[in-house]
């Protein structure tokens, strides 16, 4: 399916018009972020199959409730906080089906294709990302996808932003950590 | 801390994006907008409980209807309230407060609108 004559604008521009009925306009938004979304449930899921249910359960969740974006608010701000609590019912539901302890997942991002498509620094770095905790892993996602944007990166978590910093700030301690051992 | 933008920061930035399999968008474009019957929920300009008091207004209209159509004892008690009603409506002292009352809100309303036309010019 393609989107024909996408509305110029941006990203509120774009929410409005799909309010209004123009579903293509809904169309341009999921092109603008579906890649970054998928990015983040991957990182946060670290399952392929489970990254793309949640990120099409995001934006499934995100058309319906559209009336209910509040008008100045960021769009990414907004997928991406559907996107990371529709990983968290699934880590939830993977939790508690598997007893308490999470089984660290392979790292999907280090399959052969992917793996060629790299070059060593990105391949070492991805590999240190996957190997961070949940918490950690999720932050420094949004980091890299939403820039030093503390405020958002808190929102989509539903954290304090002390805490997003603290996250961010151990996350990238424990990064250089592995990166220097590797 | 240290929240200066260094080396880890660029590497972080220059990631590439992960890229979804294939027909992931489609995908979601069929679930969303490929879909008329996943239209985005339309808002109500009632509230559940207006909704709820509404319906339940209009069963008591109902019920009311049928009584007086098909119930003859209803008929007679509601004509001879009617009647009394009529009766207390009519008694000098009803009129006299009626009257009071309304010669208030005259002065009322129209004192106010004397002061607002007075303090705009």
């Amino acid at each position: 399916m393609t989107v024909s004559n996408p509305p110029e604008g941006d990203d509120g521009a774009l929410v409005a018009a799909a309010q209004n009925g123009r579903s293509e306009a809904f169309g341009i938004l999921v092109e603008r972020y579906d890649r970054a979304v998928y990015t983040l449930c991957l990182r946060t899921m670290r399952d392929a199959e489970e990254a793309r249910d949640c990120t099409q359960e995001a934006f499934f969740k995100a058309f319906r409730s559209l009336r209910t974006f509040k008008p100045g608010a960021k769009f990414s701000t907004w997928i991406f906080s559907i996107a990371y609590h529709a990983c968290c019912d699934r880590l939830g539901r993977r939790k508690r089906r598997s007893g308490d302890e999470l089984p660290d997942r392979a790292d999907p991002s280090s399959g052969p294709a992917a793996v060629a498509e790299r070059n060593d620094e990105s391949r070492a770095l991805h590999a240190a990302i996957a190997a961070l905790p949940e918490k950690y892993r999720t932050a420094i996602t949004l980091y890299h996808l939403q820039g030093r944007q503390y405020e958002e990166i808190a929102r989509v978590l539903d954290l304090p932003i002390g805490t997003v910093k603290t996250h961010l700030f151990r996350a990238k301690e424990l990064l250089r950590k592995r990166l220097v051992n590797q | 801390m240290n929240d200066d933008f260094d080396e880890l920061d660029r590497a972080l930035f220059a990631l590439p994006l992960e890229t979804p399999p294939p027909g992931m968008r489609d995908a979601i474009l069929r679930s969303t907008i490929g879909a008329g019957a996943h239209a985005p929920a339309k808002t109500s300009p009632f509230g559940t409980w207006d909704i709820v008091g509404l319906g339940t207004a209009l069963a008591v209209c109902v019920w009311l209807l049928l009584l007086l159509f098909w119930d003859k004892a209803f008929d007679a008690m509601l004509t001879v309230n009617a009647v009394a009603l009529v009766h207390g409506f009519v008694e000098p002292s009803t009129l006299l407060w009626l009257a009071a009352g309304g010669a208030v809100a005259a002065w009322v309303s129209l004192g106010s609108s004397l002061v607002l036309a007075r303090n705009r010019s």
